[in-house]
């Protein structure tokens, strides 16, 4: 028992002793400094480094001579570290009794470089940090009804050339701009088209993650484009999950988002669209018959294993169909069009140290039946596409992109065209693309980004290899203004009919622009203004005549300039303001002869304001005005006794406007919390708030004597919804 | 000496040799680093000392470089970034304070990546819902965002009362028509208190907020004019921490009797 205790109250001292060791150990008195200086490779002293070492943490920041000292209770072998902000931080291993004063060089380097995100002609739209338009006020913009491509119109670089969603980008046609999905080509992006505009794109902005759109000077990545990108990325694993219901007076649709265990997600969504009751109320420009309708389905799978990673797959299948009886003298008939299409696409993308390999697998078709009075097409094409990239970052500034690019392309077209003397035809017609490229993406000081690339292109349509150099730069001039710079070569395969045997000109070359753009940006997040002059040149354009024959070899040239301002006053209001200016021309290929583009609307004007009025509520309006686009006009017509019609004869073409455009848009929101987990918007809207009479276009009479202007599809319009959402915390 | 007290006084030594040990553990490597550093940043924070922060920075900055992925280094520099951006704002310097939201968000998201614990999520879900009042129209992205990721931390640590914590004062900056109110409030808060009594975690798991969560009940109080409760939660907060300055110099003479 005597032992015992005593073994116990050794073993307190001990303890005790052994605490008293520790703490001794600690006092001040045994503390020792280590002093030295740092340097850069020239020698020169450096301020502000943080120098300590690795085994206690005990460190220092040096003053302006480069000097420090560090207290420290270590012994013996110890590891100094310095770091600062733009050198390279370094270790080395000390003897702390004999180090003595310890010289320290650091090497200078890039530091850990704020990115350059702006890019010329790029623009984005998302949720993520520095867009320039986020996905709500793509749904909110006014008189977008919610579409993407109207979302993307407000932006410079597009001219408002009617008003339907086609994106006419920098004097360019609108079939030179690509709507991509998920990195693939949607070989049919417009839902409702008709000779007299389109209405929707078919994606719903809230089954995007983000937009990027670029007005040119894009990277080598985009190939088969000649003036415009826009790609859709659609959204990853849903956050919760949640249940959605909208209800307009064109539209219903349910949506399902799940958000399941072990990173996987699903998002779906049908939609039944039927424009009966809005044109009741509204009245319409057209007599329909039948309305614009349809149905969609779509819907999405996700497996995010890792943070970096993700299987992700898409689908959507559509259904429209849509009549317009005829209103015009000219006209034998009217309009009648229905159209089917799907579209499959699946992805990967991971990330294994520095090395981002991404791939991307499509399946599209579409099954279009149109009848235009006497003529008839109908039009079956399918599309398979696979994009493959890899991205290295090989240096803290420096990432090379490599990949691969493939389409299959086939087409199938059934119908009459009487004025080509043909009564009937089934023609088919297929092909391939395979293209390539390389792009360095480097930053090799703070203020600059340089992007190079080239690519390389081969289609089975035209039996032509393609090569496209392209660059841009951006420098960066003090802390908020960035000027950038690009030049490139583009080439796109004209559209598969236009290589039809009977239909077409088989031999076409490929289609090529040659844009040069320069402009600055100042601000980058919520306050920006931005300017940007181009210049773009054609050669070898296929266009269609006005007697729809295929001719090539077309020329032409379009220069501007392009203006954004976006701001806001904080709580006040905010908004943007868009402004383009172009000059475009190229050949006619009616008159062989090189005249006004027919998308040359010199001025284009957009201007939006939104303004939230504190939680729930949000008013926004907008503007638009543009330049009437050029039409040819017809100045008489003889009488052809052979075919018993009258054949008009035209002036120079393209050498008049119609009126200009003016459009004012209101809407206003809602956002009604029910519960934590579910929340109700109503939302209204005006468009055309004046009713203003824009003209589409001009028919004549049969014997061309009268001439009568086609109204745009939009009169004042009125349009009220809501939506309601049900989520699971 | 008896052997009875020779016994009692063994004993006694043995108890406080042993409480000693338990006092001071024996941490080591990146442990130690995140220990120091937590409890700098509370100190830092009681004490309202900016530059005491920033040091709690520096050392996490130094620790992460021996320790690059580990996780609990990386919650507190995330936990600092949050406590500076709350300083920076009570101090009024705003446009300090999203550059610190932000660099919070991606820190507290290696730190998941590596290890989700249900703090990381709380705090994250905190900043994410912070960032709302600096980007009001991305409200619809951020705030499910923020609400899953409270998801998360309650899934992970439905007893943990630091989530409660954060879940509480979430709900004082949220209006009631979105799920927030005084109400919620109180209600998560006194959960939270509740789950403090017997929370116990060990070094350098996560220890803060035991005193904290009363500063904020207190707040509550005074928000639903019950001016004595409100005295009572801040009295109770100095009780456990009598270094907080914040309730002793600000919250406390800030109650108006009724």
């Amino acid at each position: 028992m005597t032992r015992s205790l005593l073994t116990g109250v050794l073993l307190a001292v001990a303890s005790f002793a052994t605490a008293w060791q520790a703490v001794s150990a600690q006092s001040p008195d045994s503390a020792r400094f280590v002093r030295g200086t740092v340097r850069d490779n020239d020698g020169a002293p450096i301020a502000g480094v943080d120098v300590f070492l690795l085994e206690s943490l005990e460190g220092a920041t040096t003053d302006s001579a480069g000097r420090f000292t560090i207290r420290t209770i270590q012994r013996g072998a110890a590891t100094i570290v310095a770091r600062r902000i733009g050198f390279a931080p370094t270790q080395r291993a000390v003897d702390l009794a004999t180090a003595g004063s310890v010289q320290i060089s650091l090497v200078r380097q890039a530091p850990v470089l704020i990115p350059i995100t702006v890019v010329a002609g790029a623009y984005t739209a998302g949720s993520e940090r520095g867009a320039v338009l986020n996905a709500i006020q793509v749904a909110s913009t006014p008189g977008a009804t919610a579409d993407i491509a109207r979302a993307i119109q407000t932006l410079p670089g597009v001219q408002n050339v009617d008003e339907g969603t086609g994106l006419f980008v920098r004097g360019g046609d609108v079939s030179e701009t690509k709507v991509l999905l998920n990195d693939v080509v949607m070989i049919e992006p417009y839902n409702y088209e008709t000779p007299t505009g389109n209405y929707t794109v078919t994606v719903d902005p809230f089954l995007l993650d983000g937009i990027f759109f670029s007005s040119g000077g894009f990277g080598a990545r985009y190939g088969n484009i000649l003036s415009g990108v826009a790609d859709l990325r659609t959204q990853g694993r849903p956050v919760q999950t949640s249940v959605v219901a909208t209800a307009g007076l064109a539209a219903v649709s349910a949506g399902l988002n799940l958000a399941l265990p072990h990173g996987v997600g699903t998002h779906a969504t049908a939609t039944r669209s039927d424009t009966r009751p809005m044109f009741k109320l509204n009245g319409s420009t057209r007599s329909y018959s039948p309305a614009p309708n349809g149905t969609d389905f779509s819907g999405s799978a996700i497996w995010k294993y890792r943070p970096s990673a993700e299987f992700k797959s898409f689908g959507i299948v559509r259904h429209s169909a849509l009549g317009i009886e005829p209103s015009d003298p000219s006209a034998s008939g009217g309009y009648a069009a229905d159209f089917r299409s799907s579209m499959y696409q699946t992805g990967w993308k991971d990330l294994f140290g520095a090395v981002a390999p991404t791939i991307s697998v499509s399946s599209a078709q579409t099954h279009r039946a149109e009848e235009f009075g006497a003529f008839t097409l109908g039009d079956i094409e399918r599309s398979t596409q696979l994009f493959a990239q890899t991205a290295w970052t090989a240096a803290n500034a420096l990432t090379l992109r490599t990949g691969v690019d493939a389409e299959w392309r086939s087409a199938r077209f059934v119908g009459r065209v009487p004025s080509v003397g043909l009564t009937k035809f089934d023609s088919k017609t297929s092909g391939a693309r395979n293209g390539l490229f390389v792009e360095s993406d480097f930053q090799p000081v703070n203020a600059l980004r340089l992007v190079t690339g080239i690519r390389s292109d081969r289609s089975s349509f035209t039996n032509v290899r393609t090569v496209d150099p392209r660059v841009s730069a951006a420098l960066r001039v003090g802390g908020s203004a960035t000027i950038t710079s690009a030049w490139g070569v583009y080439h796109q395969v004209p559209d598969p009919l236009y290589f039809d045997a009977a239909l077409g000109r088989p031999g076409l070359a490929p289609m090529s622009a040659r844009q040069a753009v320069i402009g600055a940006q100042l601000g980058d997040d919520a306050n920006i203004a931005r300017v940007e002059l181009y210049d773009k040149q054609y050669h070898d354009l296929a266009q269609l005549s006005l007697d729809r024959v295929v001719v090539g070899g077309g020329t032409g040239s379009s220069h501007g300039a392009d203006l954004f301002l976006k701001g806001a006053i904080p709580g006040i209001l905010g908004g943007r303001v868009s402004y383009s200016f172009v000059d475009a021309n190229r050949t006619d290929p009616t008159s062989g002869l090189r005249a006004r583009a027919p998308f040359d609307v010199t001025h284009s004007l957009t201007v939006v304001a939104e303004k939230n009025f504190g939680i729930g509520w949000n008013a926004s309006g907008a503007f638009r005005y543009a330049t009437g686009k050029p039409y040819t006009p017809v100045t008489g017509a003889t009488f052809d006794q052979t075919r018993q019609l009258w054949v008009p004869s035209y002036g120079p073409p393209f050498s008049q406007r119609l009126t200009p455009l003016q459009r004012v848009d209101l809407s206003i929101s809602r956002f009604i919390p029910l519960s934590p987990e579910s929340f109700l918007v109503v939302f209204a809207s005006v468009n055309n708030l004046f009713d203003r009479v824009n003209v589409f276009e001009y028919r004549y009479s049969s014997d061309y004597t009268q001439r009568i202007p086609v109204r745009s599809l939009f009169n004042r319009s009125y349009y009220v919804g809501g939506s309601i959402s049900f989520a699971r915390q | 000496m008896s052997n009875k007290t020779l016994s009692l006084v063994a004993a006694s030594a043995l108890v406080i040799s042993g409480a000693a040990f338990a006092q001071a553990p024996a941490l080591t490597g990146a442990s130690k680093w995140t220990d120091s550093a937590a409890h700098e940043i509370d100190a830092a924070t009681d004490a309202g000392d900016l530059t005491r922060l920033r040091s709690a920075r520096t050392l996490l900055d130094r620790a992460l470089v021996a320790f690059p992925n580990d996780a609990l280094l990386l919650h507190y520099k995330g936990y600092e970034l949050h406590r500076e951006a709350s300083l920076q704002e009570g101090l009024g310097h705003r446009n300090e304070v999203e550059p610190l939201l932000d660099q919070a968000r991606t820190v507290l998201e290696q730190s998941l990546a590596v290890k989700p614990m249900p703090e990381t999520h709380a705090l994250l879900s905190s900043v994410l819902g912070r960032s709302i009042g600096f980007h009001p129209l991305k409200a619809m992205f951020l705030g499910p965002e923020s609400g899953s990721q409270m998801t998360s931390a309650i899934a992970l640590g439905p007893n943990n009362p630091r989530v409660w914590l954060l879940r509480g004062i979430g709900a004082m900056f949220t209006p009631s028509q979105f799920g927030g109110g005084m109400s919620e409030a109180e209600k998560h808060l006194k959960k939270a208190a509740e789950l403090f009594e017997t929370d116990h975690p060990v070094p350098p798991a996560p220890s803060w907020g035991r005193a904290e969560v009363y500063a904020w009940l207190g707040q509550v109080y005074q928000k639903q004019n019950k001016p004595d409760d409100a005295t009572a939660a801040y009295n109770k907060a100095l009780a456990i921490d009598p270094q907080f300055n914040w309730v002793r110099n600000v919250l406390l003479p800030s109650v108006k009797p009724r």
